[in-house]
């Protein structure tokens, strides 16, 4: 693959890649953009390693996912993410882009594997194939992930409803 | 409350990225400073060069093995015709 190619994917998958790290960073589209640039610049140190078994998508949020796995393993990145999940758009002084805030309050009481998947899944529409190879978590583990967020999702939903 | 239900929920709560979005321009300004990154093992051009001028070694190699096959063939047959040749002389100068 060339320079060119690669970039040519990139601006073809940036947009729903920052929108998926912005639901995983609670809205935090600055956060959410330092961990795709991040995946961005690994992925074409790797991008030899590419086999196409999957799609340039599908393999650039995987990176990307690890990325922001790693990110939330630091203890600093950690606080920085669950701080900004209990902070307004006007507080922190960034703007949310690429997902409501409605959806952000509506996923914020969720574990962190419940969002990976309802995003991927929901928001992404991925298969649970392609979960699996995203995460590299088993398929078992994607569906009762799927289930418990699906249920903590109808209970939010209702209690805003009513 | 439907799995559509929450489906749609999700969907409808994608937001376009701001007009003034600087992104794709800062990825590609950071990958210009990147250095190109290393080929896979035996990919280079150089490993190409070398790869091209084995198979065309190769080539020659089953090119003169045929023939010299053949010729080998066709040794073998001028060899049976002429012994035969001779075996039939041989016998007709006796019998004759």
């Amino acid at each position: 693959m060339t320079k060119d190619e690669f970039i040519d994917h990139i601006a073809a998958s940036h947009e729903p890649l920052r929108r998926f790290l912005t639901g995983l960073c609670c809205g935090n589209g600055d956060l959410a953009d330092d961990i795709a640039q991040d995946a961005i610049l690994k992925a074409y140190l790797a991008m030899n390693s590419f086999k196409r078994q999957s799609s340039f998508r599908t393999w650039l949020f995987s990176i990307a996912y690890h990325c922001f796995v790693d990110a939330a393993k630091q203890n600093r990145e950690h606080v920085r993410i669950e701080e900004l999940s209990n902070i307004s758009e006007e507080e922190s002084g960034h703007q949310l882009s690429f997902l409501t805030e409605e959806l952000i309050l509506a996923i914020e009481g969720l574990s962190q594997n419940e969002k990976t998947v309802i995003l991927l899944f929901y928001l992404e529409e991925y298969s649970i194939r392609e979960i699996e190879k995203i995460t590299g978590m088993p398929s078992g583990t994607i569906r009762s992930h799927l289930s418990r967020a699906r249920a903590h999702l109808r209970k939010k939903l209702q209690e805003s409803q009513q | 409350m439907t799995d559509k239900y929450i489906k749609d929920f999700l969907q409808s709560g994608k937001v376009p990225p701001p007009e003034n979005d600087k992104f794709i321009e800062d990825v590609i300004r950071q990958l210009d400073l990147l250095p190109q990154p290393a080929s896979d093992p035996g990919n280079s051009q150089e490993d190409g060069d070398i790869r091209v001028r084995l198979e065309k070694l190769d080539a020659a190699r089953k090119a003169l093995s045929r023939r010299i096959r053949i010729s080998a063939f066709s040794l073998g047959i001028i060899s049976v015709s002429s012994a035969s040749l001779l075996v039939m002389s041989v016998l007709m100068f006796f019998f004759l």
